[in-house]
């Protein structure tokens, strides 16, 4: 804004609903007020921009804005065009016809959230999103989603200290660095008082999984939780979940355990072997990666009212309403959240985020108990087999094999060659390798994350293992 | 003006979708694995100790059932446009043009994990977007995420 006229308008912007020309005045005139500018009176003069911002001609035709976009867009390989294996947070999942076309309806795509009485029909979608992952959990409360997985997980042990009013975590030490970032600055700033030390569990060097003896030491009257994947961030599967769990409860800790929900078909709810507070991402649930906007992290927990009082997002209920037989969905515990408390909230959520619930009702409802058990089944036998080819390709080591869910972990240390050019010479054959985790400080020398889902078939699988012969050789 | 009709919303007698089917009843099927696979790695593959032994309790229905039931959950909903009643993210607008960067051509089957060899676009948008304000990112950036600054063609 500047202190100069407004220029006449001609017509309105197309995206702007209150722009047609007269309607500033007739708005101005209205509410008594003589400018625009005079609306904006608090803002000092000299924090005004002098300059016109220095941005290429705007592209004010939509023909002209697709034309950009598409020309970009172009620009970009993607994984149906290639055959890919990577994972690592967002994944390659089949999405249903059926998904895509409720997820593009108009009502809820638009940004808006109405209230109770408008978006009836949105509430509605939302409570099935948390009754139905609920079944798949085995737990009772579920939060729609916050930004991230990292984000729930980091807020779901901001609810364990404030449980136990203990500020000590434990973490694996093989953690996804993106994800334990995230959960690192939900326990700072160290400076206040409610910081939250971040202590890393080591591994067991033969399976991957948690060191028990490393946890066992590291528990304490001052840990508020311990937190672990099933399946872990490298793929493999905490099969002394219970136990872990066990641990923690004596020392009077919470268990939190962040899980994939498409696994649940074939893997133990984490609500049946003692996880007190469950997170994970819901794009496997019939989002698109969408280039990393599919994410978003849910929140369970079960129904006890230390737990309930401590989320801090969208908790959808369901209450007869004063017509009997009949029901409605609203907000539980509306105050913790940014939406009831807005000063208070400390909720990072989005609208995307609310979408991808819609994505995920619609697809846990086409799968049911049966289309679980079998996407299931196909990921973790498509991944054993993967990992087993690639494993007979000279060089090449699985470092974990037969523990895995749908990602392993495939060293090429006795290959002479980094992951870095193994990958290269892999997508000059049009294959995305699996991701480069070499760098991520977790000691596993040039080693790759390989995923695969659902998607693959034995024919793909084959072709990566014929592929990285040829490369290595 | 002539006298408007006082309709607002479609209501429906739609029951709660875990209420909703019968046993057998199926929106999804999924192939068994290859001969190939199976015969190589076998079976039950999740250590006993992890393996699920209880169905989850998920409703039993047909791609035709979710989709009329989804359909009219939609039509429940007044799907509000170009106003806001809370102010944040609510108060943007996500152009028709937006959707259709963020849905197609390429973008949705799309890794971020592949940045920067494999998605010029973005990484070029977000270059942009840092030294300038690319209009491309100005216009496309609708989420209210603080991540999206990385991700200028995501909804």
């Amino acid at each position: 804004m500047s202190s100069e006229p407004r220029p006449t308008q001609s017509r309105s912007h197309p995206w702007m609903a209150l722009s047609a020309p007269g309607v500033i005045d007739e708005m101005l005139a209205e509410i008594g007020a003589p400018s625009v500018e005079a609306l904006f009176e608090q803002i000092p003069a000299d924090h005004y921009r002098k300059t016109p911002l220095d941005l290429p001609p705007a592209l004010t035709s939509e023909m002209e804005l697709k034309r950009d976009l598409v020309t970009r867009l172009k620009k970009n390989e993607s994984c149906e065009d290639n055959l890919s294996f990577l994972g690592a947070g967002v994944w390659q999942h089949h999405v249903p016809a059926i998904v895509d076309e409720i997820v593009g309806r108009t009502e809820f795509a638009t940004n808006v959230w109405g209230s109770y009485q408008s978006d009836h029909g949105r509430n509605q979608t939302w409570f099935e999103f948390s009754s139905q992952l609920g079944a798949l959990l085995n737990l009772d409360v579920v939060q729609l989603p916050v930004y991230s997985w990292g984000c729930a997980s980091g807020h779901a042990i901001r609810m364990a200290a404030k449980i136990t009013r203990r500020k000590k975590v434990l973490v694996p030490q093989l953690s996804d660095p993106e994800r334990l970032s995230v959960i690192r600055t939900y326990c700072q700033p160290q400076e206040m008082e409610s910081a939250i030390e971040v202590v890393l569990v080591s591994a067991d060097p033969t399976s991957g999984r948690l060191d028990l003896n490393d946890l066992k030491a590291k528990l304490g009257s001052d840990v508020a939780a311990v937190y672990f994947e099933n399946p872990a961030y490298l793929g493999t599967i905490e099969t002394g979940a219970a136990e872990v769990a066990k641990l923690a409860r004596a020392a009077g800790a919470e268990t939190i355990v962040g899980v994939d929900p498409i696994s649940l078909g074939v893997m133990t709810a984490p609500g049946d072997y003692g996880a007190d507070i469950v997170t994970g991402p819901v794009q496997p649930l019939g989002v698109h990666m969408h280039c990393g906007g599919g994410a978003g992290g849910f929140i369970a927990s079960r129904d006890e009212e230390a737990y309930v009082r401590s989320y801090n997002g969208f908790l959808v209920s369901i209450a007869q309403t004063l017509e009997e037989g009949q029901h409605a969905f609203g907000l539980a515990c509306p105050h913790q959240n940014s939406y009831g408390m807005r000063e208070d909230g400390n909720d990072w959520t989005g609208n995307s985020t609310y979408l991808w619930a819609i994505a995920g009702s619609v697809y846990m409802s086409l799968l049911g108990p049966d289309g679980f058990a079998e996407v299931g089944r196909l990921i973790v036998s498509q991944a054993r087999y993967a990992a087993k080819l690639l494993g007979e390709v000279p060089g090449v080591r699985i470092v974990w094999p037969d523990t895995q869910f749908k990602e392993f972990v495939v060293n090429f240390d006795d290959t002479g060659k980094t992951v870095a050019e193994i990958n290269d010479s892999l997508r000059a054959n049009g294959i995305f390798g699996g991701k480069d985790i070499s760098g991520e400080g977790l000691g596993v020398g040039q080693s790759a994350l390989y995923c695969v889902t659902e998607v693959h078939t034995a024919a793909d699988i084959q072709r990566l293992a014929d592929t990285m012969k040829e490369v290595l050789s | 003006m002539s006298r408007l009709p006082n309709f607002h919303a479609a209501k429906w007698d739609e029951p709660v979708v875990m209420e909703m089917g019968r046993p057998g009843g199926r929106g999804q099927v999924f192939p068994a694995p290859e001969s190939e696979v199976t015969n190589s790695v076998g079976n039950d593959l999740i250590p006993s100790a992890m393996a699920r032994k209880d169905r989850p309790e998920l409703p039993e229905i047909t791609e035709f059932e979710a989709q009329r039931h989804y359909l009219h959950l939609s039509q429940m909903t007044l799907g509000m446009m170009g106003v806001s009643l809370f102010g944040t993210c609510t108060m943007k607008y996500n152009s028709k043009t937006s959707e259709y960067a963020t849905c197609a051509p390429s973008l949705p089957r799309f890794t971020p994990t592949s940045i920067p060899t494999r998605c010029r676009a973005c990484s070029a948008s977000f270059t942009t977007s840092i030294a300038s304000f690319d209009p491309c990112r100005a216009w496309t950036s609708s989420s209210s995420r603080p991540e999206a600054a990385l991700m200028p063609l995501t909804r």
